[in-house]
């Protein structure tokens, strides 16, 4: 009995071995790339004009080691080699848009039309549709957001823009680069549109840590701010961002602030915008006193907010950039979204205070308090007595409202453009701004006004 | 001695029974283990009678012997031609390397403890019909005499009008007929000189001068190049990398000059046919971001933090499934460092006869959806 139970541990322990070594040996370790939308067995990568016998999300969808495969150039067919060994040109180096496919690899595949994926069509909505669920339109590729063309002046981020701020500010990012890989690491990337409110499928890397993806953990996600609250979910007053969750949860967001301000932060280099012919202006989104009050700085005074803010027990509210900016274009001006917390901007122009709808999506107009009409903010601004920043003699007689010299209807005076005080970084007086940004407060000082 | 405890206590009797069978089977693991070290011949030269290789008269009492090959009578008096005498199924200390056997095993990537291929791969899957990544003429060199032609493929792709090997000879003499067979040896071979329509000739005196081991500074002798590759340097594996291991296996040649012109590197040998995939400007390019995947360059090239450095994993053990060449080839690295000895070369990812994978790539590339071995040298991108 003894000797049979020695043997029996004995074969135990062997067993336990060879089992251990046998997994070891032959478990399938799932990669970064294994995971990422790329190298997604069922919906990666997948060329429809090389041979079959490279299976999806296989390296040569995208890379031709040789500058061709089995001696010929499958399409899309071009006399030279490419960077990275990529099927086509990486990027033209295009200064402003609209692009072609060939400006950009990325564009070859992620476009509505002609896309080089089988099927020939990779939708890819923009962030207010695929988080925010504003289903109007027809936003759907990559490409296609970089080309808005619209009544008004369309924006998106300016790709030459960015391979150069990259190149000169990442080590890691080459002349060469593709600026998308800018803010996506193409061999981490995740797909996330059919789950977007799960973040570890995030799709960005930060530009200062490019081998890591951004929002996939705890500590990278907009829950990092106290005082972060999702937006609502497009056409509705219960559900939020990201996906319509029935509950505000900001750990499902990723922390776009910190994300975006590896470029825009007030401690970065200059930006220079080729579209605005002029150096972008830098973001401070801490909570320094000089900070924009929508980022971590103190708010001052009534912020009139509207829901689910105003209920939303929050002393102090941070926004994420993503809550009002697209990533890589806007038929708006300055990337702003087609649909804010839940309500669509329907901008028709950039004039006669257009863009003021940007900001009723969060604060209450005239229209809402009761006291005018949308797009009014007389309220706010003269119709609180001594508690108004701008009353008493101050109104009379100042100009303001004549500054762009246009008439304003039914006796009234034109409007101030909201822009023209209220930007990142803004505050009043403002001695580098334009009439009236450098209007005096009543009580003397300066005053945040974003 | 099994069974040989004395004491009558059954514990002790049993531990000393198994602690004797341990001892033997440890002992018995431990010879398993260096039994190869024990027993590897050193083969070169080839050694035996005469009549092993040659026939004077292609007659014995006026017949055709059955082991010789019906197609003679042969060049050299050979009994047999190229693939004649290497055509068998491989084996631990055997003397002859085989290139073509039927359905060899060829495991994972040709280097496990139960395959039947050699450093070069094997022809088999190349006459076997394409199944997916598997099989078919994309899966080696579709040599005459041992494949058909290539049913797409009439010239090398990358054909530049042939560069010269050490001796100064040029594939075809610079120009590949459409439709041309590669050969083993000779004017579109890859052993031997390209000067010589003969394979024979082409490889003459290789056999018998063989020398096995460090080959540097071999000049333009067929039989000082590594493998019969005129200029070719280079160390041969005892086993032509039989069952391959971080300690005994090839060490290819190379230098860190991507398109450059040096003619003693295993993928100068590549450039002669293929030479569009290895000029630099304008087509590798001369450093990152490549126009093509690079060859005759060193990843200590790269930062020193960079995926690259992961190679080979802890200690960067030099791994034979996706070899690395070196600047010196005089000894086996069973480790890298970034030195100089971290050289891509064409067939760290190509079997240079052929593999059962497309493109005779020596992992299943095109059937794994991340690369499969890439990672081995791309190691974030797993």
């Amino acid at each position: 009995m003894v000797k049979l139970d020695v043997r029996v541990l004995m074969c135990l322990r062997i067993c336990i071995v060879a089992v251990a070594l046998l997994s070891a040996t032959t478990c399938v370790y799932a990669g970064a790339y294994a995971t990422s939308a790329h190298g997604d067995p069922d919906a990666g990568v997948l060329r429809s004009s090389i041979p079959e016998a490279y299976i999806r999300g296989n390296c040569a969808h995208c890379h031709e080691q040789h500058a061709s495969v089995g001696g010929v150039q499958p399409s899309p067919a071009n006399a030279t080699v490419s960077g990275f060994a990529l099927f086509s040109t990486n990027f033209s180096g295009r200064m402003v848009s609209p692009y072609t496919q060939e400006d950009n690899f990325c564009f070859q595949c992620h476009t509505v039309l002609s896309s080089h994926q089988v099927g020939g069509s990779i939708l890819n909505h923009d962030y207010a549709e695929t988080f925010g669920g504003y289903d109007e339109g027809t936003d759907e590729g990559i490409l296609e957001q970089f080309n808005h063309s619209s009544g008004m002046e369309n924006s998106y981020h300016n790709l030459r823009d960015i391979q150069k701020y990259a190149a000169d500010n990442f080590d890691w990012f080459k002349e060469d680069s593709n600026p998308c890989v800018a803010c996506h690491n193409p061999h981490r990337a995740r797909r996330n549109k059919n789950a977007v409110d799960n973040p570890v499928l995030t799709a960005i890397s930060r530009p200062t840590d490019h081998e890591n993806l951004w929002g996939d953990t705890p500590g990278e996600t907009m829950a990092g701010y106290r005082d972060y609250l999702p937006p609502y979910f497009y056409n509705s007053v219960t559900r939020y961002e990201p996906g319509g969750k029935t509950y505000p949860d900001s750990n499902l967001v990723p922390d776009y602030s910190t994300f975006c301000n590896d470029c825009h932060a007030v401690t970065m280099p200059l930006i220079y915008s080729t579209e605005l012919g002029r150096n972008l202006i830098m973001i401070d989104w801490s909570s320094a006193a000089e900070g924009d009050k929508h980022g971590q700085s103190a708010r001052t005074g009534e912020t009139w907010l509207r829901e689910p803010y105003a209920s939303g027990n929050k002393s102090n509210y941070v926004l994420s950039c993503l809550d009002c900016h697209e990533p890589h274009g806007s038929p708006y001006p300055f990337l702003v979204r087609r649909s804010i917390n839940g309500e669509p901007l329907h901008l028709t122009s950039d004039v006669n205070d257009g863009r003021g709808n940007q900001c009723r999506q969060c604060h209450k107009d005239d229209s809402l308090l009761g006291t005018g009409d949308v797009n009014d903010w007389k309220l706010q601004h003269h119709g609180q007595g001594q508690l108004s920043p701008y009353s008493g003699s101050q109104v009379s007689g100042c100009g303001c409202h004549y500054a762009e010299g246009s008439a304003g209807g039914g006796g009234r005076p034109p409007a101030i453009r909201c822009e023209i005080c209220h930007y990142h970084g803004s505050f009043v007086p403002n001695p580098a701004g334009e009439w009236p940004a450098t209007a005096p407060l009543k009580n003397g000082g300066t005053r945040k006004t974003f | 001695m099994p069974g040989s405890g004395t004491h009558i206590n059954g514990n002790y009797r049993v531990c000393t029974v198994w602690r004797v069978r341990l001892d033997l089977i440890s002992s018995l693991l431990g010879f398993l283990v260096f039994l190869p070290f024990w027993i590897a011949p050193v083969h070169a030269r080839v050694n035996g009678p005469c009549s092993n290789c040659h026939t004077m008269h292609y007659s014995q009492d006026n017949t055709i012997l059955s082991e010789w090959d019906e197609g003679g009578p042969h060049q050299a008096l050979l009994r047999t031609d190229c693939g004649g005498c290497h055509t068998g199924t491989n084996e631990l200390g055997a003397d002859t390397p085989f290139v073509m056997s039927a359905a060899p095993n060829y495991g994972e990537n040709g280097t496990g403890m139960d395959t039947t291929t050699l450093a070069g791969g094997s022809f088999y899957w190349v006459t076997q019909p394409a199944n997916g990544a598997v099989g078919g003429d994309a899966t080696g060199h579709n040599v005459a005499g041992l494949t058909l032609a290539d049913s797409t493929l009439n010239t090398p792709p990358g054909f530049d009008g042939g560069r010269a090997a050490a001796d100064g000879s040029v594939p075809g003499a610079g120009i590949w007929p459409s439709g041309q067979q590669v050969t083993c040896a000779g004017i579109y071979g890859c052993h031997g000189t390209h000067a010589e329509a003969v394979q024979t000739n082409a490889i003459h005196g290789a056999h018998h001068g063989d020398l096995g081991g460090a080959r540097i500074s071999p000049g333009t002798a067929p039989a000082a190049g590594y493998r019969f590759l005129v200029g070719i340097e280079g160390y041969e594996d005892s086993n032509w990398e039989f069952h391959p291991t971080a300690e005994a296996h090839n060490q290819y040649k190379g230098v860190n000059n991507p398109g450059g012109s040096n003619t003693s590197t295993i993928s100068s040998l590549c450039a002669r046919c293929h030479g569009t995939y290895h000029s630099g400007t304008g087509n590798i390019g001369t450093a990152s971001p490549w126009l093509r995947h690079p060859t005759d360059y060193d990843m200590g090239n790269t930062d020193t933090l960079s995926e690259y450095r992961n190679y080979g994993g802890t200690g960067n053990t030099y791994n034979p499934a996706v070899p690395l060449a070196s600047e010196t080839v005089t000894t086996v690295k069973r480790s890298v460092t970034f030195s100089n000895d971290t050289i891509v070369t064409c067939i760290s990812c190509h079997r240079a006869h052929g593999s059962k994978y497309y493109k005779a790539m020596r992992w299943n590339y095109a059937g794994s959806a991340t690369g499969g071995l890439c990672g081995e040298c791309h190691s974030s991108k797993d």
